[in-house]
């Protein structure tokens, strides 16, 4: 268990460091638009599958680290997507009903593990993950620059 | 009749192995295979053009003659409102009336995953589709504002003697199932 200690420092340091210069991360501001449904996309084929839980029971709180993100992006979008994609919010409404099924895995900072989840909340989840994702996709394309000549 | 004669115990026994996976869907149940019970070889059949009517007294495929293959699935119902469920029942109608009816899938977009499944085909020919849609005792709960709707004597699947099912994934006890029946009569290309 000693020997793990160095790497828990590090992967403390690091992601430390990634907190403090997030907020001068450049980003394309063409790739927003695909990213806004990648994200939760990998959520779907990484996280909430166990894919990537390595035993963490962590996949929860990344699936909701993923909506945060999500999210995000979708605030830098917005007044793009205003006018242009009329089921913006049912859009909303959908990320919200998400939230609310992954949160019902979580009490105060603890998650639980996907598999501790009774088949019923796993089936919200994967089923308002679903919903989400495909109220997602049209936006890459919405977003896509295009000729207008 | 030149489908295969299934006994209609060992029928309903298929529908209830079925239930409560939620993910089987479009798990096709080749009857002729999975019974083995053909014993002649299947009359020349109509062409895939023609069809089982979708509108009626009573949905197609309850009192239609036995066709030669067939899927049974069933589903949880995971949507919250009354509302959603009404959207639900809309959208399995509309896609029902269409796979039943035939015709060119419609375009959703470039966005959107392509309405021609690849199974199907760009043309779908309704080859005497019937979906017939039941649902689960359990979804006459207080969720959706039916229990006072209940039918008198819904309840759920008996279990039969012999069986070895592992009640987490039969009928939804504590959730609602939705239960969809295809009997899908597709004739053999010419």
């Amino acid at each position: 268990m000693a020997s793990l200690a160095p790497f828990a420092d590090q992967l403390l340091k690091d992601t430390q460091s990634l907190q403090s210069q997030f907020a001068d991360a450049q980003v394309d501001p063409r790739d927003l638009g695909l990213r806004t449904h990648e994200i939760l996309e990998d959520a779907l084929r990484f996280e909430l599958t166990g894919k990537t839980d390595e035993g963490s029971a962590s996949m929860l709180a990344s699936a909701a680290a993923d909506l945060d993100g999500t999210r995000m992006v979708l605030g830098v979008l917005r007044p793009v997507l205003q006018g242009r994609y009329a089921d913006l919010p049912a859009l909303d409404a959908s990320l919200n009903r998400l939230q609310k099924a992954l949160d019902a895995g979580r009490t105060g900072a603890a998650w639980k593990s996907v598999n501790d989840l009774s088949t019923a909340q796993r089936e919200a989840v994967n089923g308002a993950l679903g919903d989400a994702l495909e109220r997602l996709a049209p936006i890459a394309v919405i977003c896509d620059s295009r000729r207008t000549s | 009749m030149s489908g295969p004669q299934i006994p209609r115990r060992r029928l309903i026994a298929g529908v209830r192995g079925g239930a409560g996976l939620a993910a089987a869907a479009g798990a096709a149940v080749g009857l002729d295979a999975g019974f083995g019970s053909r014993t002649t070889a299947p009359a020349a059949e109509p062409a895939g053009l023609a069809s089982v009517p979708f509108h009626g007294v009573t949905q197609a495929g309850i009192v239609t003659s036995q066709q030669r293959q067939g899927a049974i699935v069933s589903f949880d119902s995971t949507v919250d409102s009354r509302d959603d469920l009404v959207e639900l029942f809309k959208t399995i109608t509309e896609r029902a009336r269409f796979l039943t009816t035939g015709g060119t899938p419609f375009d959703a977009g470039i966005s959107a995953p392509p309405n021609d499944s690849g199974v199907l085909g760009p043309d779908v020919l309704p080859d005497r589709l019937t979906v017939t849609v039941g649902v689960g005792s359990s979804l006459f709960d207080q969720r959706y504002g039916l229990a006072a709707q209940k039918p008198a004597r819904l309840k759920p699947m008996t279990m039969f003697p012999n069986d070895d099912l592992t009640p987490a994934l039969c009928h939804g006890h504590f959730r609602p199932a939705l239960r969809r029946q295809c009997r899908h009569g597709r004739t053999r290309p010419a």
